[in-house]
């Protein structure tokens, strides 16, 4: 049998093909096993973070300033509101009804009316209705559609099967009997309701008596939610109206992202990139209006509104991305990057390794496929870039030259870019040249200046597209209707709406899936409501955080050390560029088949989140690396909700950040603080009470082994009104313990050690007379150093410090070499970092916050300068070519005292761990320091002392003191500023620095104390002699001599 | 003398003869090893659903409920016995006649069918099931072209046109509805049985290339073939690359990239069953039904699927074997058809999982929870292996070739 004969060769074949699909079959499931395996636990992975605490901040007791506190913030999850509360149901369903977004507010207004509309609908309704028929409800009636599908009308339909479910709030049994019903009753006329109403034995009446009810309690729950949503800007919380109004403008917000996703998706470019004209005319935008509901209106206005997102975007995104990837290169690679960056920016799809590898531009690159046409539209300049990095003539210029900085100058000429319309800048050299002088002083491109000018390349380029984009779209319009004037709008061709159909669904819920911020900090009663209501509340969600909080707090609210301490901050744009690499490698590591769980935990640890907290100052952005927790990350897969033993969660624990406690005494701290803020104008008529009034200055308590007690700086608030007269800085808050932020000289508080190193150094006779003559010009002194009004005669050393004559160490300073008083200063410390920031390590200098100004202004030039005899006399005078930060007087006077120089020390532990103290000896002999030593006791002691009288002796303090005081002129009170102390003597006054630095208790130093008043028109014997002494009569100050801590150092 | 009365006539009428009888039957030469094998793969397929359906209550999704897979077993399984009871002569003497009910099933699927994901393919049936004339019209075919074939031994060209048009047209009704997968299940069955009638293998072979250059020209013109057929093939041709399927995995190809990652997932050993990554996000399509493969394939990995699979092709195999020795020339193309229709759904359906030939709806007979199919399958079950085991003469010119 010829047909018998024909089984076994198809039975042969049929096991070939057994044999080919077997192999397939191997192949996937065995050689590709390992990717299709990550595929798989990437689906059923689900992660969160733990976010981590950042350490407290303690004071040297242990008491807390500064710690994280747990707090709670609420989102708004757009897709969950939208299909969970009767708000958004009502509103989305009626918009499913009318085509048209309907807003949520017109929603508000009819939620039991229209919800009962939908509900009294019945399945054969919608049949009907999703095959193209009428359907009717009481306010509305939509005809029959001549085309369903373009009507969308299935989708249409199910969609208001879901809000009819929605509303009734179907069990299982409920669903069940409308599953029945839907395929048993296809032509019965019992609504959803009367379904559901049956089979829960009541009356569809009954059922809708209660659906009102629900509902209409919906504005009470919701206006009870508004008036919690308080914010320190509304701290009453909001109306009703206000809260639906920000809630449809999220809708709005994520419809436009979603609209802009899906017109990309079609035409591989975002609709911002063209123009307004063009995107309205040539584009046919119907489609995006059926996905998302909209009506030609609503369509119109996102359309309108796309160009000028986009150039916004351009400004504070694209442009500052750029300017921030290109500012983590090196060198000439910054050029190189930013031409790079700009060539990705106008990639079709992804971006070029490099610029040169750019070959045809978006939107441009587009255009001919964009529209099903009768034929291949052609326009002038089609074949010409449209722009310059496109240019054969550029890119060989860029060869020849090999500088990538005249490159980019060259793509600025070539694009016609100018800043502030200057016809100066348009020529490539001047670009390239500013663009070297931006990277100069701003290495990051962080500045204005660098993203002006970035922006005025973006700029211009963009002309240039937009020109040749329009030219295009005119020749499709010219093509699809030859002839006809105004042809358009145009289809997009129907493979690239296939393609942005098909990524549709994912696309829409996962935009309106992400949440958006409503309340940052909520209170209790919010959050409880919230979460007791989840029901209720559907869309808004309870997730926790945490914020920085200061406990420490003065009388009138006063931040203990504020400035000293710094802030946090989210992370920068600039951070979070740098992690660029690291995002996309979690992102995509489930296609890595070396990356194991514990390796993607340990990388979503590190990464930085944008509400994580960095230390952006002060103490808190120095030790941010140890403040700073490393987040947790958890990560399940599957069910294990459902069974535990199921359970493969890799858990990487979140580290909180380790404390920090302080050298710092909170009472100190505060009695300083309260000092500078309040200080209490004297009885001495020559003082300067405009100061008093308007207090900016420092105070600094070291101990005498470098632990910093106090650092307190005034005024702690922005925008103080200035004092009259003096300068700015009375309206600036600043940290001025560490910082000059003005011309900051020492005044007579370097005489001490000047003193020093001559009696060691140069062989200064302590005896020897040094003498203080009247001038001719009225005035006493020695040459033209003046000192005081009246002259001083005949000085030995320890005379000369307690009346601190200018006309003494005049002469000391002229047996100075300019080399010696380099090396004086130097070794007291003056000129280097006073070792506050400590860390060693291969960030330190990265690090930032408690930064210092350390450096001697001009002290390349100082050699030479001070060759001149008069800079030598004001130098050792604390005059002139020397500034100090009043850090730098207290660490030098604790050298001074105990013969080693210590570095200062601003935290005590890290982690529990110690903090090393480190210092380093002083070669200068103890005989020298105890001269000195024993005349600054005598400044307080002796009539005649500079401090002698001003409240600062052992009867007055319960302790004794020793200091030098200091006053440094600075320039002349101007005349028009008046004020009583003009007015009083009738003589021009100096604004001054004025200081005092000394210890307490002299016989056995605990503590070295240096003050400084800025801009004060008196001397310091009239005005920081007073603010010491009330410092050091406060409470804190005396309870801390009284107390056994710190250890007491020997002289 | 006693007049012997006629018998009573009960009826006024004449009764036609019973096409069903058990009686024909020969038992003991009945394949009983394809039903054994039918029965094993049933029970599998019954196992995995109820791991899925488990799944889905767990997971609280509204899916798979096992409940309703065995009733439709329950209640299309007599089919199996309809087919055994099936007499030969009446099934060839009514075979135009069954043809032509099928196909009157298709010719008014647009007039009173039910839409689903645009396609209508389904009419309504009382009691909630669906029935899909599609899968029932194959079975006609079969017995439509064993009919033809029963005389037309293909030796001139003219003796194309009838098989050739009995297949066409039935193809051509699917294909509108649109379902190409299936209109394109029909070719195989088609082509098989045109062999096994005595067409040259030569000619088949011209016949495939042909279709394969209409195929690629209208690919290439875009002519007669819908978007979505198009942007299946493209997906399709993108797909073969792990890393070309998953950046797709959010578009187009969704349902094949789910497909491989189950496949994959398996494995050598499998994750066991009800474990797979399909069950537990439910997120692949159709896991119950056409892309059952991948959940078999996920969950029993690549050792025990290939025995599946291994066991599976013994079953058609077993079935082309009963048929070769029929001696009937229809029974025989009808058994051998018969097998066909499994070999072609197996083929389709696990290439399809495979990433092997673009995506399409084809259902994998004994595991596929389909109703229609499963009615197919157990009355094509019951026709192989009654027509197989009839003791019928059969008179016609091959019964005499020894």
């Amino acid at each position: 049998m010829v047909a018998e004969r024909r089984f076994g060769p198809l039975i042969a074949v049929l096991l070939c093909v057994l044999g080919v699909l077997l192999l397939r079959l191997f192949h996937v499931q065995v050689l590709e096993h390992e990717v299709w395996a990550g595929e798989a636990a990437a689906l059923v992975r689900s992660s969160r973070l733990l976010p981590s605490h950042r350490g407290k901040i303690l004071d040297r007791e242990g008491r807390v300033l500064v710690e994280d506190e747990d707090v709670w913030r609420v989102d708004l999850v757009y897709r969950d509101f939208r299909r969970g509360h009767p708000l958004g149901l009502v509103a989305h369903s009626r918009s499913t009804l009318e085509m048209r977004a309907v807003p949520l507010p017109e929603a508000l207004s009819h939620l039991e009316a229209w919800a009962k509309e939908i509900v009294q609908l019945s399945p054969a309704d919608l049949d009907r209705f999703a095959k193209g028929g009428a359907l009717a409800t009481a306010t509305l009636s939509i005809p029959a559609a001549e085309n369903p599908v373009r009507d969308a009308r299935a989708s249409r339909a199910s969609d208001l099967r879901f809000y009819a479910a929605a509303f009734l709030d179907l069990g299982k049994q409920d669903r069940e009997a409308i599953g029945r019903a839907e395929k048993q009753e296809p032509r019965s006329a019992r609504s959803y309701a009367e379904i559901v109403a049956a089979e829960r034995s009541t009356t569809s009446s009954a059922l809708l008596a209660d659906l009102e009810g629900r509902l209409s309690k919906q504005r009470e729950t919701l206006s009870q939610l508004a008036g919690l949503l308080s914010t320190p800007e509304r701290p009453g919380g909001e109306s009703l109206d206000s809260l639906v109004a920000g809630l449809e403008a999220a809708r709005e917000r994520f419809e436009d992202t979603a609209a802009d996703e899906l017109f990309e998706e079609a035409t591989r470019f975002s609709p911002g990139r063209i123009s307004s004209t063009s995107l309205a005319r040539a584009f046919e935008l119907g489609w995006i209006a059926h996905i998302l509901r909209w009506d030609p209106a609503r369509t119109r206005a996102w359309a309108a509104s796309r160009r000028a997102a986009f150039e916004r975007d351009l400004a504070e995104v694209f442009a500052p991305r750029i300017l921030a990837r290109a500012g983590l290169e090196d060198g000439d690679s910054v050029a190189e990057c930013l031409l790079d960056q700009i060539a990705a920016f106008y990639a079709r799809g992804a971006p070029p390794e490099s610029w040169r590898d750019l070959d045809e531009a978006c939107v441009l690159s587009e255009i001919a496929t964009l529209f099903d046409l009768p034929r291949r539209p052609h326009w002038e300049g089609e074949k010409r870039p449209a722009l310059p990095l496109l240019e054969r003539d550029f890119r060989e210029a860029a060869e020849k030259s090999r500088d990538p900085w005249l490159a980019l100058g060259t793509l600025a000429d070539m694009a016609g870019a100018s800043l502030d319309g200057s016809a100066a800048t348009r020529n490539a050299r001047v670009w390239a040249a500013r663009w070297r002088a931006i990277a100069k002083s701003d290495r990051h491109l962080e500045g204005k200046a660098a993203q002006e000018a970035l922006l005025a390349i973006l700029s211009a380029l963009e002309a240039r597209a937009l020109a040749a984009s329009d030219a295009g779209f005119e020749a499709c319009l010219a093509t699809a209707s030859p002839g006809v004037a105004l042809a358009g709008p145009l289809p997009v061709a129907h493979d690239r709406i296939d393609r942005a159909l098909q990524k549709e669904r994912f696309l829409l819920k996962d935009l309106s899936s992400r949440s958006a911020s409503l309340v940052p900090e909520a209170s209790y009663p919010l959050v409880h409501l919230i979460e007791r209501h989840a029901e209720v509340y559907r869309g808004f969600e309870v997730r926790p955080a945490t914020r920085r909080i200061v406990r420490a707090r003065g009388a009138d609210g006063l931040l203990v050390a504020g400035a000293l301490l710094g802030g946090v901050r989210g992370p920068s744009l600039r951070d979070l560029v740098a992690q660029e690499a690291d995002t996309r490698r979690l992102r995509t590591s489930s296609l890595g088949a070396a990356w194991d769980d514990e390796e993607i935990a340990d990388l979503a640890s590190r990464l930085v989140r944008t509400d994580d907290k960095t230390g952006s100052s002060g103490v808190e952005g120095y030790f941010d690396a140890e403040l700073r927790g490393r987040n947790g990350w958890f990560e399940t897969s599957g069910l294990e909700e459902l069974d535990e033993d199921r359970s493969h969660g890799v858990l990487k624990a979140a580290v909180d950040g380790k404390d920090l406690r302080l050298t710092l005494d909170r009472d100190l701290q505060l009695a300083a603080q309260e000092t500078l803020a309040h200080p209490a104008p004297p009885a001495d008529e020559a003082t300067d009470r405009v100061w008093f009034q308007n207090p900016v200055g420092a105070i600094v308590l070291i101990t005498p082994d470098g632990e910093v007690l106090a650092a307190a700086s005034e005024p702690t608030r922005d925008g103080e009104p200035p004092a009259p007269g003096r300068d700015l800085e009375r309206t600036h808050a600043r940290e001025r313990t560490l910082k000059r932020p003005t011309f900051n000289p020492p005044g007579s508080v370097f005489k001490p050690f000047v003193a020093a190193y001559a009696l060691d150094r140069l062989g200064l006779d302590p005896g020897e007379l040094l003498s203080c003559q009247p001038l001719g010009d009225g005035g006493s002194g020695y040459k033209s150093m003046h000192c005081h009004a009246s002259p001083h005669g005949q000085s030995n050393l320890a005379r000369a410090l307690e009346v601190s004559c200018n006309a003494a160490f005049a002469q000391i300073g002229e047996r100075y070499a300019p080399e010696q008083l380099i090396e004086m200063a130097d070794l007291f410390g003056f000129g280097r970092p006073t070792g506050i920031r400590h860390l060693s390590g291969g960030d330190r200098e990265r690090r930032a916050g408690l930064s210092e100004d350390y450096k001697l202004a001009g002290a390349e030039a100082l050699p030479r300068k001070l060759r001149e005899p008069a800079e030598r006399m004001r130098f050792a005078n604390g005059l002139g070519l020397i500034e100090a930060t009043p850090m730098q007087v207290a660490r030098a006077t604790a050298g001074l005292l105990t013969g080693r120089l210590p570095d200062l020390r601003i935290a005590r532990e890290v982690g529990g761990e110690p903090v090393e103290k480190a210092a380093r000896d002083l070669p200068i002999s103890q005989r020298a320091r105890e001269i000195v030593c024993r005349a600054l006791e005598a400044v307080v002691k002796e009539p005649g002392g500079t401090a002698y009288g001003k409240g600062l002796d052992r009867a007055s303090l319960g302790f004794s003191f020793a200091c030098k005081t200091g006053s440094a002129d600075k320039r002349p009170l101007a005349p028009e500023a008046g004020g009583s102390d003009v007015a009083v003597r009738g003589q021009l006054k100096m604004l001054k620095q004025t200081w005092i630095a000394g210890w307490f208790p002299v016989e056995a130093p605990k503590a070295i104390l240096v003050v400084m008043l800025h801009d004060v028109s008196e001397t310091s014997n009239h005005t920081s002699v007073y603010v010491a002494a009330q410092f050091l009569r406060s409470p804190a100050v005396r309870k801390f001599v009284e107390g056994g801590e710190p250890g007491e150092v020997a002289r | 003398m006693r007049e012997i009365a006629p018998p009573r006539r009960l009826l006024p009428f004449t009764l036609p003869r019973i096409p069903l009888s058990l009686r024909g039957l020969r038992w003991f030469e009945m394949d009983w090893h394809v039903l054994a094998i039918a029965a094993a793969l049933l029970a599998l397929g019954v196992t995995l659903v109820r791991a899925m359906a488990q799944a889905d209550q767990a997971m609280e999704r509204d899916g798979i409920v096992f409940g309703n897979h065995l009733t439709k077993v329950a209640v299309t399984l007599p089919a199996l016995v309809l087919g055994l009871a099936l007499r030969p002569r009446w099934l060839r003497r009514r075979a135009w006649a069954i043809y032509a009910m099928f196909l009157s099933l298709l010719l008014v699927l647009p007039f009173i069918g039910s839409d689903h994901n645009g396609a209508r393919r389904w009419i309504k049936m009382p009691g909630g099931f669906d029935l899909q004339p599609s899968e029932l019209a194959k079975i006609g075919l079969i017995l439509a072209l064993a009919r033809v074939l029963y005389r037309n031994r293909l030796e001139r060209l003219r003796d194309w046109g009838p098989p050739l048009a009995a297949a066409l047209v039935p193809m051509a009704l699917v294909a509108r509805e649109p379902d190409l997968g299936t209109a394109m299940s029909f070719v195989p069955i088609t082509l098989g049985m045109l062999y096994l009638a005595g067409a040259k293998p030569k000619v088949i072979l011209r016949f495939l290339a042909g279709a394969a250059v209409i195929g690629v020209l209208a690919w290439q013109l875009q002519f007669g073939v819908q978007g979505y057929q198009l942007q299946r093939l493209e997906t399709w041709l993108h797909s073969f690359r792990a890393v070309d399927l998953i950046a797709e995995r959010n578009g187009a190809a969704f349902h094949s990239y789910h497909a491989r990652v189950a496949i994959g997932n398996g494995g050598l050993f499998g994750t066991g069953i009800g474990e797979g990554v399909a069950n537990r996000t439910g997120i692949l399509p159709e896991r119950d039904c056409d892309s059952v493969f991948a959940v078999i394939a996920e969950e029993l990995g690549w050792v025990l699927t290939a025995g599946v699979m291994c066991l599976y092709m013994l079953m058609i195999a077993l079935l082309l074997g009963s048929a070769s020795g029929i001696r009937d020339r229809f029974s025989r193309l009808a058994a051998g058809g018969i097998a066909m229709y499994f070999a072609a759904h197996f083929v389709i359906n696990v290439s399809v999982n495979l990433g092997l030939i673009p995506m399409t709806g084809i259902t994998l007979p004994l595991f596929s929870t389909g109703g229609s199919s499963l009615l197919t399958t157990f009355l094509a079950l019951g026709l192989a292996t009654g027509l197989a085991a009839r003791s019928e003469p059969a008179l016609d010119k091959d019964a005499f070739q020894a």
